[in-house]
C-alpha cells in the first residue's frame, strides 16, 4: 500500500515536472524579429492603393469614419504602433500628426474595450460585457504582479485578497463573474497625493493599474516584481526597456508590445443610470487606514468606468503613446462653466451649486483615508454635510477633438461607447530625439534601450493633457506643474543599482530609470 | 498687458562701454551684455495680450533666420518642423505686438541677407554670415541695433527687455530697468539654459540622475541632426 503511494507521488511528480518543462520560456523582451499578431494598420488617411506599404497614405483622403466605414473600424483590432504623417488638411504639421495620433488612440480604445469573448464584436456588446483589458488572460492588475515575500507572481494566477475570499467563493458558486479591485494608497489618492475624488453621491473614485502579457513578462523575466532583486547583482546595470510594438508595412504582421493602463471607477448607485456606463460587478478590498485597526473590509459594489489611461511602447515612440479618454458626463469645461452652460447632471460637478458654495477644483477636507465603516462613502462634517467634488476641466478639448469624438461616437451609437470621449493623446514630437536607439554594443532590435539625454521626454504634444477624473487636482498650463504625461513618468524610477561588476560601457550608461513606469517602485 | 517695471539697484551692466565704443555687434557682445542685463530687476509676468493678426510666412521665417543667426542656435530647434512649443510664434507675435517700426528694418535686413541654414547635422549658421549680417544691422542705427539685442535677449531668457532700455543701459551703465517674462513656458524654454546644458530651476526634461554623469556635449542641445542616434 506504502508502495504503491509513493509511486503514485512518484508519478504525479514526473507529470508535473513534464508539463512544467513544456511550458514556453518567458518572451524575451528583445525578441521581437518575429511577431506575428495582426495589427490594425488602419490611419487617418487613406492608404494609397497599389501600394505595399500599408502605412502609405494619401495625406487629401482623410479615412472617413460613418456608417460605411464602421464596420471594417470597430473590426480593424489593435494598432501595433502609430501611423501618421505632417502631410494633410491641417495648416500646420504638428495638427496633421496629432490627427493621426488621436485616430489611432480611437482605434486602441475600441479594441481594448472589445468584448473579451468576441474582440471584433464591439458593435453589438452591452454595457456590462466583460471587455478585453478585463480579461485575466490578457491584463494583470499591478498589485497580482508586485507581491510580497519575492513571490514570483502567475500570469494564470488571480490573487484574492483574505478578505474577498468567501464572497469570492460564493460569487463563483454561484456562477457570477466579479472582478476583485485591490486598494491600496494610490486607488484613491491622486498622483503626488493631490487628494481623493468624491462623487455627486459622496462615493470615493477609485482607481487601478493593469499592464499587458509583454509588459508582465519582462517584468518577470528580469525580476523586476521583487524589490530585492531589482537591488541585487543579477539586475546592476540593467537599463530598463520594455517590449516596444511594432509592426510590418507590408504584411502588417508584428506585435503589440508593452501597454499599461490605468483607469478610474465611480460606484454606481440606484440615482445612476448604468446603462450610460461601461460597468462590472466587483470585489473590492478596501485600503489599509493607518488610523483604524482590524483589516479592511471587502465590499461588493457596481463599479461604472469614468476614466482610461491607455499607455503603449511602440518601436516609432519609445517615449511610450499616452491616451487619454472619459465618460462623457464627468465634468464640464471651463467655457462651459463661463458661460453658465451646464447638462443637467454631471459624474464630478453639481450645476446647481454656486461657486461660493462649491469652489470648483477643491480638495476634499482630511483626513483622505476611507473609513472602513463608511465602505467607500467620503466622511461626513461634524453637521453631517457631504462633501462633493466640484470638478471643472480646466484645459478645453480641441475643436478637433470634439470633430473626432463626434465621428467615432456615431459608429459606437448603438453601444455605450457612446458615452465615452477622447480628451487627448499625448506623444514625443521631436522625431530626431525619438529616433534615438541604443548605441551600446550587442543590443537586439529595435534597440530602445537608448541614452534618453539631454531630453528624456522629446517635446511631448501636446505639453500638458490631464484626465478630470486621474490628475483632477494638476489640470493646467504651468510646467512642472501642471500634469503631462511624460513630463512626470520621465522621472519614474526604479530600485536598480550600479554595480561595480560591470564594463566600463555599463557603468558609464547606467541610469536608474525604469522606461516612463511608476509600476517598479511598487515592488515590495 | 501689465509691464510695470520694478527698479533695483543691481549692480552696472558689463561691457557696455565695448558696446558703445564698437560699430559691429556680436553674438559675444550682445551676451556678454545679457549676462549683467538679466542681473538688473524684478521680472513681471506678461499677462495674454491679443496678438496682432497672424504673421505673413516671409516675415515669420525672417524672424527665424535672424534668430538663428543672432542666437547661434540651429533654426530647426528654434522652430522644429513639428513644433509642440511653438515659441518662435510666441516671440513673433510678442514683438509685433510692440509696433516698433525697427521690426520691419530687422527682417528686410534678414531678408537680404539671404542667410543660409547648413543641412544636418548641425544646421547652424555660419559665424561669416553672422558677421555680415551684424554689420548690417548696425549700420540701420540704434533702433535696430538694439531690437536685434531684445531678440536674442528674448530667445536666451524668454524675457522681455526693452530696445530703448538697453541703449540707455549701454550708454550708462548705472541706468535701471525692468523686463517682462514671457509666460512660464518661455521661462522654461529659455536657451541660457541649454546652452548652459543645464536647465532651469524647477524645471527640467533631463533623465532622473543625469548629475551622476558628465553633460552631454554642447551639439546635443543646439544643433539640428535630422535622424536618431544610432539609427
Amino acid at each position: 500500500m506504502r508502495k504503491r503511494r509513493w509511486l503514485g507521488l512518484l508519478y504525479g511528480n514526473l507529470l508535473m515536472a513534464a508539463a512544467l518543462m513544456a511550458w514556453p520560456d518567458p518572451v524575451s523582451a528583445q525578441s521581437q524579429a518575429a511577431g506575428n499578431f495582426k495589427c490594425n494598420m488602419l490611419h487617418a488617411e487613406q492608404t494609397v492603393a497599389g501600394s505595399t506599404d500599408l502605412t502609405s497614405s494619401d495625406p487629401n483622403k482623410p479615412t472617413p469614419v460613418n456608417a460605411s466605414t464602421k464596420d471594417m473600424i470597430l473590426k480593424s483590432g489593435l494598432p501595433c504602433d502609430g501611423i501618421n504623417t505632417d502631410k494633410g488638411p491641417a495648416a500646420l504639421p504638428i495638427a496633421n500628426r496629432q490627427r493621426g495620433f488621436d485616430f489611432y488612440s480611437w482605434l486602441t480604445f475600441i479594441a481594448l474595450n472589445s468584448p473579451a469573448d468576441n474582440p471584433t464584436g464591439i458593435a453589438t456588446s452591452r454595457p456590462d460585457t466583460k471587455a478585453v483589458w478585463e480579461d485575466g488572460k490578457m491584463f494583470k492588475p499591478l498589485l497580482d504582479v508586485m507581491l510580497p515575500n519575492n513571490e514570483v507572481p502567475a500570469w494564470e494566477k488571480t490573487e484574492i485578497p483574505p478578505a474577498c475570499q468567501d464572497l469570492y467563493a460564493e460569487r463563483k458558486r454561484q456562477h457570477q463573474d466579479r472582478m476583485v479591485v485591490k486598494m491600496i494608497e494610490e486607488s484613491f489618492n491622486e498622483p503626488f497625493k493631490t487628494g481623493a475624488l468624491i462623487d455627486q453621491h459622496n462615493n470615493y473614485a477609485i482607481f487601478d493599474i493593469l499592464m499587458n502579457r509583454q509588459m508582465f513578462d519582462y517584468i518577470v523575466e528580469h525580476g523586476l516584481h521583487s524589490r530585492a532583486l531589482q537591488e541585487s547583482d543579477r539586475n546592476a546595470n540593467l537599463r530598463v526597456d520594455f517590449p516596444a510594438g511594432h509592426h510590418d508595412k507590408t504584411t502588417g504582421l508584428g506585435d503589440p508590445g508593452a501597454i499599461m493602463l490605468k483607469v478610474s471607477w465611480k460606484i454606481l448607485t440606484k440615482q445612476d443610470d448604468k446603462d450610460k456606463f461601461h460597468h462590472v460587478e466587483a470585489l473590492v478590498a478596501m485600503p489599509e487606514n493607518p488610523d483604524e485597526k482590524g483589516t479592511p473590509p471587502c465590499i461588493e459594489r457596481t463599479l461604472g468606468l469614468v476614466g482610461m489611461h491607455i499607455v503603449h511602447k511602440t518601436a516609432t515612440r519609445p517615449q511610450w503613446i499616452w491616451t487619454s479618454f472619459e465618460q462623457a458626463d464627468n465634468v464640464p469645461e471651463l467655457k462651459d462653466v463661463q458661460a453658465r452652460k451646464f447638462k443637467k447632471y454631471y459624474n464630478f460637478f453639481n450645476p446647481a451649486c454656486e461657486a461660493q458654495k462649491c469652489p470648483i477644483n477643491a480638495t476634499p477636507p482630511r483626513p483622505w483615508d476611507p473609513e472602513y465603516a463608511a465602505h467607500l462613502q467620503f466622511h461626513k462634517a461634524a453637521d453631517g454635510k457631504e462633501f462633493h467634488s466640484q470638478i471643472v476641466r480646466m484645459v478645453n478639448l480641441t475643436d478637433e477633438t470634439n470633430t473626432m469624438n463626434r465621428q467615432f461616437q456615431s459608429i459606437l451609437s448603438d453601444t455605450v461607447w457612446k458615452n465615452y470621449i477622447m480628451i487627448g493623446t499625448q506623444w514625443p514630437s521631436s522625431f530626431p530625439c525619438t529616433g534615438d536607439h541604443s548605441t551600446i554594443s550587442g543590443v537586439p532590435d529595435p534597440k530602445t534601450d537608448f541614452d534618453k539625454q539631454p531630453d528624456m521626454n522629446c517635446a511631448p504634444a501636446p505639453t500638458f493633457l490631464a484626465n478630470s477624473t486621474l490628475e483632477t487636482f494638476s489640470q493646467g498650463k504651468i510646467p512642472q506643474a501642471s500634469s503631462s504625461c511624460m513630463a512626470c513618468h520621465g522621472n519614474a524610477t526604479s530600485y536598480l543599482r550600479r554595480s561595480a561588476n560591470g564594463t566600463a560601457e555599463q557603468q558609464e550608461k547606467f541610469m536608474n530609470q525604469s522606461d516612463f513606469t511608476f509600476m517598479l517602485e511598487k515592488a515590495r | 498687458m501689465d509691464e510695470s517695471k520694478h527698479r533695483d539697484n543691481g549692480s552696472p551692466a558689463q561691457d557696455a562701454t565695448d558696446d558703445h565704443h564698437v560699430t559691429a555687434i556680436s553674438r559675444r557682445t550682445v551676451l556678454a551684455g545679457a549676462a549683467a542685463t538679466a542681473a538688473l530687476s524684478f521680472a513681471v509676468e506678461a499677462r495674454a495680450e491679443t496678438p496682432p493678426p497672424l504673421a505673413a510666412a516671409p516675415n515669420l521665417d525672417a524672424f527665424l533666420n535672424l534668430s538663428a543667426a543672432l542666437t547661434g542656435i540651429a533654426k530647426k530647434m528654434l522652430a522644429p518642423d513639428t513644433d509642440s512649443l511653438g515659441m518662435g510664434k510666441t516671440y513673433f507675435d510678442f514683438v509685433a505686438a510692440r509696433k516698433l517700426p525697427a521690426l520691419a528694418t530687422l527682417l528686410q535686413v534678414a531678408k537680404d541677407a539671404n542667410l543660409q541654414v547648413p543641412p544636418p547635422p548641425g544646421g547652424i549658421i555660419a559665424q561669416a554670415d553672422v558677421d555680415h549680417l551684424a554689420q548690417a544691422i548696425a549700420a540701420k542705427g540704434d533702433e535696430a541695433k538694439f531690437l536685434a539685442r531684445s531678440i536674442v535677449l528674448l530667445w536666451y531668457l524668454g524675457a522681455w527687455y526693452e530696445p530703448a532700455d538697453l541703449k540707455a543701459v549701454a550708454q550708462d551703465p548705472k541706468h535701471l530697468f525692468g523686463y517682462t517674462v514671457v509666460s512660464p513656458k518661455a521661462y522654461t524654454q529659455g536657451w541660457l539654459w541649454r546652452v548652459a546644458q543645464a536647465h532651469p530651476m524647477g524645471y527640467s526634461d533631463m533623465q532622473f540622475g543625469y548629475w551622476t554623469r558628465a553633460p552631454e556635449p554642447i551639439g546635443d542641445f543646439i544643433e539640428f541632426r535630422s535622424k536618431g542616434k544610432g539609427a
